[in-house]
Parts: C-alpha cells; sequence; structure tokens
C-alpha cells in the first residue's frame, strides 16, 4: 500500500451528471450517516473485548474463537440462520510465511465456531490489495484444498458484482463507495486482519482491513483512490458505510517493523475479538506497544465508530499486561514517529478520551 | 465445462458466457464485465471458436463505449477506465468496428489525468514524472494498466508515439532490480519490494521484442522460477505466455494447462478472464504480440 502521495484530495471532473449524482449522494450521505452514527452510538459505551492466548497455529483455535464468541455474548441466538462473510487479510503472499497474512488455521477455526452455533452460511473473501490473482492468493495460503474439504465459498472482492452505497463517513472526497455484491447478501461481515505495523498509519488492524472489502476493478491494485483520497479518512468511511459486525485478530504471529508486507515476523500469541472494533484495534495495539490515542484513525474513529478508551473497555479472557510485547517501530518511517505511550502511561487513556 | 482448448465441444463453455442481452459476463449468473468480454473475444479468435459469439460481444462492448472514447469497467463507475485498452485490442481486425477503436485509442493517448506527485516529495524508488497509464483516472500509473496499453499500441502500430515510448520507460523503471514486477513499486523505505507472478508476465509480454534481452534478464530468470509452482489459471497463463514471447521454453506448458483446466471439477467453474487466458497461452505459443500482428486478422470479416 504504499502510494507516493497518499494524503492528496483526488480530483474529479465535474459534469452535469457528476453534479446530480453528487446531489443525491449527498441526500444520502445525510440520512445513512445519520443512521450510522445512531447505530455505533449505542456501540461506545463499555465495549468488551476478548483476548485470548493462542502460542501456536497449531492449538485449538476454534475453541478460543467460540470462548470469545461466549465472553462476548454471541451466542447460538445472535448467529443461528445468519449468512456470514469472513474478510481475511491475503494483501500479498510469501509462500510459507506466516506473518504477513491472516493465517488459514484462525480463518478455519472462525467458520467452525459460527458453524457450530448454527450460521446459515460461512463465507471467506478477500479483495487483495497488491495482487489481481486471487486464485494465486488463495493456494499461496494454502487454502485452497480447504475450501473444497469444508464446502466453503471463497468471493473474490475484487470481482465481485458491484453495488453502491453512499459515503457515511464523509470523511473524504468520495461521495459514495463501490462495494462487492456479496456485503448486500450477508448479515455479518467479520474482519479478520493480521497484527501488524503499517508504514503509512502506523498500524493495520481490523479497521484498514476493511480496504480488501474494495473492489480492485474500481480502486485499482494498489486501491490507489483511497490512498489519494486520505488512507485515515478512507478507514473511517469505510468502516461507516459497511459496518461491520465483528472482529477477530490474527495475532498469533504478527508483524513488526516495516509492515504492512516487508516486516519480521513477531511471535505475540494472541487472538483478540470484539464487536467494537476501534476497541478491538485499540487494545491491540496497546498489546503492540502502540498507544491508539497516537495512530490518527483510531483516534478519530473514537466516539464516532466506538471506543478507544482503556476505561470504556471491558477487558475479557487475558489481560494487556500478561500478553503485551513491544512491536518494533522504525525510525525513518513518519507513521511510526511518537506511538509510543508516554513512558509511565502504558495502558492508561489519554486525556480527552476517558468520558 | 471448458477442459480442452482445441475441443471445439469444450469452448461452447468459454461461448456460453456471452449471455444475449447482457454481454459477456466474467462468472455464470454475473453481471457484464468489459474486461471479460475482451479477454473472451480475444480466446474465441484464437482457438476459431463461434464468430457469432465473437460478433455479439464486440456489439455489446461497444455499447459501452463513451462519448470520449473510454470503455468503463460500469456505467456507474466512469473513472475506471482501464479496460479500454484490452477493448482496443478486442476489436482489432474487425472494420466495422474501426472507430470505435480508434477512438479508444484517442482516448488512451489524450488521457493526461493521470497524478504524478511532485518528485521532491515522493519517496525514492520510482521516477514519478514518467507518463503511463492508471487503472483509475486521477491516480498514479501502475504497471498492469500500463502493460495493456503497451500491447494495444503495439497491435495498432503506434508504438511511435511519445506516449507509448513512455509507457515503455515506466515499465523498465518500475522492474524490481532483483527481477519481476509487482503493482508498480520497486522500493519503500530503502527495501526493495517483492515481483507478483502475475504481474511479471504482463510486463514481459508487454516488452517481449521492444528492449534488449538483457534488460529483461532478471525478470525472466524469476519467471522461470516461480512457473513450476503457479497452478493458478491467470498467473499460470501468463507465465506461459511471457516466457513463450521471449523464446524461452516452459516445460509442459500444455500439461500445466490442462491441469489448471481440471481444477474446475474441484473448485467449480472458473471465471471468464482465466478461461480466456489459459486459451490464449494455448493457442498464442510464441506469446500474444504474433497473435495480434498475424496475418489473418487483417481484413477478418
Amino acid at each position: 500500500m504504499s502510494d507516493p502521495h497518499p494524503d492528496n484530495p483526488s480530483s474529479r471532473r465535474i459534469t452535469r451528471r457528476a453534479l446530480l449524482v453528487d446531489a443525491l449522494a449527498a441526500t444520502g450521505i445525510g440520512v445513512a450517516g445519520a443512521l450510522a452514527v445512531d447505530r455505533f452510538r449505542h456501540r461506545r459505551r463499555r465495549a468488551a473485548v476478548f483476548i485470548g492466548k493462542a502460542p501456536s497455529y497449531s492449538m485449538d483455535l476454534a475453541s478460543i474463537i467460540e470462548a470469545g464468541l461466549g465472553q462476548l455474548g454471541i451466542g447460538s441466538g445472535e448467529v443461528r440462520g445468519k449468512r456470514i462473510l469472513l474478510k481475511p487479510n491475503f494483501v500479498e503472499t510469501v509462500r510459507g510465511a506466516l506473518h504477513i497474512c491472516t493465517q488459514p488455521e484462525v480463518v478455519f477455526a472462525a467458520v467452525e465456531a459460527f458453524r457450530k452455533l448454527g450460521a446459515a452460511e460461512v463465507l471467506i473473501g478477500e479483495g487483495s490489495g497488491h495482487c489481481p490473482d486471487a486464485m494465486r492468493i488463495i493456494d499461496e495460503v494454502r487454502l485452497a484444498e480447504s475450501l473444497v474439504e469444508q464446502k466453503l465459498r471463497f468471493v473474490d472482492l475484487n470481482n465481485d458484482d458491484l453495488i453502491v452505497r453512499p459515503n457515511a463517513g464523509g470523511r473524504t472526497s468520495l461521495r459514495a463507495l463501490a462495494l462487492p455484491a456479496t456485503v448486500d447478501q450477508v448479515d455479518w461481515i467479520v474482519s479478520m486482519p493480521k497484527m501488524k505495523t503499517h508504514h503509512w498509519v502506523g498500524a493495520t488492524l481490523s479497521m484498514k482491513n476493511l480496504f480488501g472489502m474494495m473492489p480492485g476493478i474500481v480502486y485499482g491494485w494498489p486501491k490507489n483512490v483511497l490512498h489519494w483520497a486520505g488512507i485515515e479518512g478512507c478507514v473511517l468511511d469505510i468502516n461507516q458505510t459497511v459496518q461491520p459486525h465483528l472482529a477477530i485478530i490474527d495475532g498469533i504471529v504478527g508483524m513488526e517493523g516495516d509492515g504492512p508486507i516487508m516486516g519480521t515476523p513477531k511471535p505475540t500469541g494472541v487472538i483478540v475479538m470484539g464487536t467494537n472494533l476501534p476497541a478491538v484495534d485499540a487494545t491491540a495495539a496497546r498489546i503492540m506497544g502502540i498507544d491508539p490515542t497516537k495512530v490518527a484513525y483510531l483516534r478519530n474513529a473514537h466516539g464516532r465508530l466506538g471506543t478507544i478508551a482503556l476505561d470504556e473497555i471491558v477487558q475479557r479472557g487475558e489481560t494487556i499486561a500478561s500478553v503485551q510485547t513491544d512491536y518494533q517501530l522504525v525510525d525513518f518511517i513518519p507513521a511510526h514517529r511518537g506511538l509510543r505511550p508516554a513512558r509511565g502511561s502504558r495502558a492508561i487513556p489519554a486525556p480527552g478520551l476517558s468520558s | 465445462m471448458l477442459l480442452d482448448p482445441n475441443d471445439k465441444w469444450h469452448l461452447r463453455a468459454l461461448e456460453e458466457r456471452y449471455v444475449e442481452g447482457v454481454g459477456v459476463v466474467n462468472r455464470p449468473g454475473g453481471s457484464f464485465r468489459p474486461d471479460a468480454a475482451c479477454w473472451a473475444i480475444l480466446a474465441l479468435r484464437a482457438a476459431g471458436g463461434d464468430a457469432r459469439v465473437v460478433e455479439n460481444a464486440r456489439r455489446l462492448l461497444a455499447d459501452t463505449q463513451t462519448q470520449d472514447g473510454r470503455v468503463p469497467v460500469s456505467a456507474e463507475q466512469p473513472d475506471a477506465y482501464w479496460p479500454t485498452a484490452l477493448a482496443v485490442l478486442a476489436w482489432h481486425g474487425a472494420p466495422q468496428y474501426q472507430e470505435s477503436q480508434a477512438r479508444a485509442l484517442q482516448f488512451l493517448l489524450e488521457c493526461a489525468e493521470v497524478k504524478t506527485p511532485d518528485p521532491s516529495e515522493a519517496l525514492p524508488g520510482h521516477d514519478v514524472t514518467i507518463k503511463g497509464w492508471a487503472w483509475i483516472a486521477g491516480t498514479h500509473p501502475w504497471v498492469e494498466p500500463t502493460a495493456y496499453v503497451i500491447l494495444a499500441l503495439r497491435a495498432c502500430g503506434r508504438m511511435t508515439h511519445w506516449r507509448a515510448q513512455g509507457g515503455v520507460h515506466l515499465l523498465l523503471d518500475r522492474q524490481l532490480p532483483s527481477g519481476g514486477w509487482n503493482y508498480g513499486n520497486t522500493f519503500t523505505f530503502g527495501t526493495e519490494s517483492r515481483p507478483t507472478a502475475e504481474t511479471t508476465g504482463i510486463g514481459l509480454q508487454a516488452l517481449a521484442g521492444l528492449t534488449p534481452k538483457d534488460s529483461v534478464k532478471n525478470s525472466i530468470a524469476y519467471m522461470q522460477s516461480e512457473v513450476a509452482l503457479l497452478h493458478a489459471p491467470i498467473s499460470l497463463a501468463w507465465a506461459i505466455l511471457a516466457l513463450h514471447a521471449w523464446q524461452e521454453t516452459v516445460d509442459r506448458p500444455q500439461e500445466r494447462i490442462l491441469q489448471a483446466l481440471a481444477r474446475q471439477k474441484k473448485f467449480g467453474p472458473h471465471n471468464t478472464v482465466s478461461l480466456s487466458l489459459l486459451t490464449l497461452a494455448w493457442h498464442c505459443r510464441t506469446g500474444l504480440v504474433d497473435f495480434f500482428e498475424r496475418a489473418d486478422w487483417q481484413g477478418e470479416k
């Protein structure tokens, strides 16, 4: 994800048709935005986040995810009959590497857990940010054969039919967002990222992972339209428009250093889960030794899409302190500078974020 | 199910991706996709498929062309103009679409909205002043869309145009020192990026015959090292096309193509782009450029 100038607003040719579309979209934004904020408002206070210890991919990960769902109050009553899209991160593959992509063991563990709770259908979908060939990706992340064995459908979100929704976030110049039609065909979207540092935004977790929902046929490879519109604003816009229901972060082996592609493996041994994505990402950031209030898109998500304030997050499972391990940050990467919590203030909410 | 690109009966599986009144879809039951239409047209031409399907697909493709000549991914997404270069190829050799093809070419040559950031602010890695083509209007130029335009300009004999030279320059500039291409970033924060098979195949195919072999030797070596590991149709097809375009040998290419097609028995039908590229890799044994320049394309009726 490395366009040299991610923050410039995209240019638009102004035509009569564009003006009409914009006017209609603006109306839509007003209504959709209000609904979205309303929906998120009740999710802000006292968000539960589950941390499960998982030292290796060979463990019974389904049991950990089932336990996590239980701790989050998600049982068969919530899942039965639902169609669930699992959205892992397969941005780019290196055969045998554990630290770039969400590992299939975690994805299939989630499949097993949701099936056990009575999901009507579980799908796996990804729109790789760097690689147009989805079949090669699922071969190289060792997903292909298991999809057949487990009778699972994979959706190439880069190449799905398209739907268009008004941009409910309104943080960027994008008036509407083109999305894969599968978004309209499922009840739940579960963001399943890898726990990684990121050289443009500091950390990439469940909210940033939704860049992979955006179809490459409309946004390009890399998703350059989003870079020009502003990565951080787009993270908020996409999350507010798509409204994912749950996050399950693969932090068993994460990536530190020059993430999200060229960093090094960081065994962390955790799975982090929750329905309030800013809270989940803030918890993961704290585990990584990153102050979430210093990650711009997390700071801006606070109060709008959820909470990142420690005193508003109810920690389930393990404590942050018991699994915390500093991810290496790189001095020459501007987005990494100043991300560490102030000395002595680790795990303490920043002023203004503890309402 | 298309399992044998030599078999006319099997070819029907590709022909059936053309849906009357809709055009070519990328998967059964899906919507019209201009890029799928273009690749299917080329594959059916190469394989001697049903000429009526080719004509109908070309006509519906022409219906999606906008006034300024572009062929966008959908009418609702006019900025996503990247299929335009593929449409130039799909209309190639069909006199009744010369005007459509000329307008598409004109659009591509005049397309000046590619964003080039201030070089003083750019990260070192690639030369951001070189003009190429983007996937989407108003963004940066990248490898794959630029390679498609180079193929289109080559087919139409327009390589002397300064934009064509710029495109070749861009592809060489974005080539990774260790070999291969990815979407188009060579270095980020001083670290060399990794290549990807499909983009390397497309880049090599576009440059075949335009640049000394020595200038892409690392990319050919990367492609040679990858091809044996590839099973996915799109990557495998581009690897075979690219290596053949550079007169490189590939171990049992036809067997590999049949194996990739046979995967449909397990994974379900491949999408139309996959079927088409495998068919092209099967029939175009010296790469795509020779196929575009083949005499029987001229004056096609």
